[in-house]
């Protein structure tokens, strides 16, 4: 097998796999919990998309605490523009 | 005039609309996507997401960065580190400042593979270990947020908020661009994460830079135009494509430096 029919079945396979990653990415959902105890100490959380979780990543909007994430924003109000956490 | 304008100016200009597009954003956002360039999403101007930014957040929050990593793998097997030698704004940078006079000083091969631990530390282990909010992140040193976000900040607020990490960015920043001035690309070269990311795809991209095996004359001039300094003839002699190389920026310099580019014509010879 040449260098280049190598080269072409190893761009074919990480094509794929990143097809397959953003296919998963689409498909994913994640659960963010609320910072406010609700009724009777129950925990209240809203389910975002994995896009919607790199939008939060670039300004901070999600913090993890033991095994949950939790929203450091009230999701219910307008969103504008972020401003840098750092 | 048009034949004149040559590749170099072609990239020059591809880049200063890149930087003028990058960061032009009036309100809408498309920060659910990744753009593979060193452009901190935290810019207010910003469209895109830094991949490095979301794969530092999504090691501390211990998820897997599906959508991020699926495009940057996308863009890397497409067209390799392509972006990086003529979209990313703090390439354009460092090739500016790698044009003012002074002494130019060529870097040890090993600084190349400081940017492998950087990657591995500063962008997933220690965010993954000690959450994304860590001192011990990329994005607590990153030059392009300390020129983006950190330094208009302070302007903004007449240096009401400078304290310890905004000193720490600064100076990472005048280094990194004293550096820029001495040696061509070197924070691309030596430092940068996202080239770290999208080095190993440069030897498997679609984009293949194409000079012809068969006129090289060794004359050495790809070798003296190449900014990454990454010894393109030495591929071209054994006719693989130049930028099957980690730190080639696909900026397409050395087929265009190349005295002999057209393929010789074949003499047929009578039986």
């Amino acid at each position: 097998m040449t260098r280049t029919a190598k080269e072409r079945i190893a761009a074919a396979l990480l094509l794929v796999m990143a097809l397959v990653l953003l296919l998963a990415g689409g498909m994913r959902s994640y659960k963010v919990y609320d910072r406010s105890d609700g009724e009777f100490g129950l925990l209240t959380f809203t389910r975002i998309s994995d896009s919607e979780l790199v939008v939060d990543a670039t300004f901070s909007g999600v913090e993890r605490q033991g095994d949950r994430l939790y929203t450091t924003y009230d999701r219910n109000a307008p969103r504008g523009k972020r401003s840098c956490p750092t | 005039m048009l034949k004149d304008f040559s590749i170099a100016a072609h990239r020059r200009a591809v880049q200063v609309v890149s930087l003028i597009l990058l960061h032009s954003s009036w309100g809408p956002e498309f920060k659910w996507l990744c753009n593979p360039v060193l452009s901190c999403h935290s810019c207010v101007l910003a469209w895109f997401a830094c991949p490095v930014g979301v794969f530092i957040h999504y090691s501390g929050y211990h998820l897997f960065p599906f959508m991020a990593l699926g495009m940057t793998l996308l863009l890397g097997v497409l067209i390799g580190r392509l972006l990086c030698g003529w979209v990313c704004p703090f390439g354009l940078l460092q090739d500016l400042l790698y044009r003012l006079p002074g002494p130019k000083v060529e870097l040890p091969a090993w600084t190349a593979y400081i940017k492998y631990p950087v990657l591995v530390l500063l962008v997933f282990l220690l965010p993954f270990l000690l959450t994304e909010q860590t001192w011990f992140s990329f994005c607590r040193i990153c030059p392009a947020s300390a020129l983006q976000v950190t330094l208009p900040n302070l302007f903004r607020t007449d240096f009401n908020g400078f304290n310890a990490a905004a000193a720490v960015k600064i100076a990472v920043l005048m280094l990194v661009l004293l550096g820029a001035v001495v040696s061509s690309r070197s924070f691309c070269k030596v430092l940068c994460p996202i080239g770290a990311l999208l080095a190993p795809l440069n030897f498997i991209s679609l984009w293949k830079i194409r000079v012809p095996t068969q006129n090289c004359v060794s004359c050495g001039k790809c070798e003296t135009a190449c900014p990454s300094r990454v010894a393109p003839s030495s591929r071209i002699a054994r006719d693989i494509p130049p930028n099957r190389d980690l730190d080639c920026i696909v900026c397409h310099e050395c087929q265009t430096t190349c005295p002999h580019p057209k393929p010789r014509e074949k003499t047929v010879t009578n039986p």
